[in-house]
């Protein structure tokens, strides 16, 4: 069951490691979209998810135009018209980008009041974390901190 | 509207604690708290919670805590001294009482318990401190929200 543990332990560091672009502790817009992490000795491992949303942004204007096609009876085509243009304005969404994490038994996951706008979740050793991104061209940012138990030793009697 | 965190507690089989909407301080990740509102943490093991520290959080302005608000995934112990730094130059470690030590917020077979700071040592947590919550004796539960609310 140690060792067991152990290579959960592991294996999420391997994840977390093959997920990181960088080690900066940097503002949002800074670092390419994904996961990355800092470790400081006063807060541990602090862990990053970035996303910035992928559709057009809002207020974008999108123009559709058509063409008017008329037909008789008989199913000739009559004329062809250029018809009126509609423009679209792209409105306001928030997309949700999720993040699956398996968690090793040691560990213990702590968001606080400056975490981001997301939030995260843990069915046994099953972390989601989500982060809202609205369409607005700006990357969004929400942070967790993992922390790290030795694993339970054996009686030594 | 105030500015609380809004917690969904799972307590069936699934075992989820879900912060399922909140009021992030503008800034982002590490950034100091400015606006009058909460500070908090949230923690969730599948094991049983590590004591020690949980994390500092920097005052970038004078507040007054006006009250806390603990909340866990289940019934169960918990006790919570809240301590600070009066600045980053006494280390990172926040180690001075804000709240009475040994008699800080607790849980006793609860899953939410609330109250005010009147008997507490440090209500006002100065521009350029830090604040940090301090998880002491045998936690049985696995999961919890803490809240100083600040003005």
């Amino acid at each position: 069951m140690r060792k067991f543990s152990l290579f959960l332990l592991v294996s999420v560091f391997v994840f977390v490691s093959a997920c990181m672009a960088a080690m900066a502790d940097t503002p949002p817009g800074t670092s390419p979209d994904g996961m990355n992490y800092t470790y400081s000795p006063s807060e541990g491992y602090r862990v990053f998810c970035r996303a910035t949303h992928p559709g057009p942004l809002a207020g974008t204007q999108i123009t559709l135009s058509a063409t008017a096609t008329y037909t008789n009876e008989t199913g000739q085509i009559m004329g062809e018209a250029q018809s009126e243009t509609l423009v679209v304005n792209v409105a306001n969404t928030v997309w949700k980008r999720t993040w699956n994490v398996v968690l090793p038994e040691e560990a213990t996951v702590v968001l606080d009041s400056g975490s981001g706008p997301g939030g995260m979740s843990l069915n046994g050793n099953n972390l989601t974390v989500w982060l809202f991104v609205p369409n607005n061209g700006v990357q969004q940012q929400f942070s967790w901190r993992l922390m790290l138990k030795p694993p339970a030793r054996a009686s030594s009697n | 509207m105030p500015d609380r965190l809004e917690i969904v507690v799972n307590q069936g089989p699934k075992d989820v604690i879900e912060v399922s909407r909140y009021q992030a301080v503008p800034g982002g990740a590490g950034s100091p708290v400015s606006p009058s509102g909460v500070i908090y943490w949230g923690a969730k093991s599948s094991s049983p919670l590590p004591t020690g520290n949980y994390g500092p959080k920097p005052i970038s302005r004078r507040v007054t805590i006006k009250k806390w608000e603990l909340l866990s995934d289940g019934a169960g112990t918990l006790n919570i001294d809240v301590v600070y730094n009066p600045s980053v130059t006494y280390g990172p470690m926040a180690s001075g009482a804000v709240s009475p030590p040994g008699l800080g917020p607790s849980l006793n077979n609860q899953t939410l318990a609330t109250g005010p700071v009147s008997n507490w040592p440090v209500r006002v947590l100065p521009t350029g401190s830090y604040v940090d919550i301090k998880v002491a004796g045998n936690p049985s539960v696995t999961g919890f929200v803490f809240t100083l609310y600040v003005e």
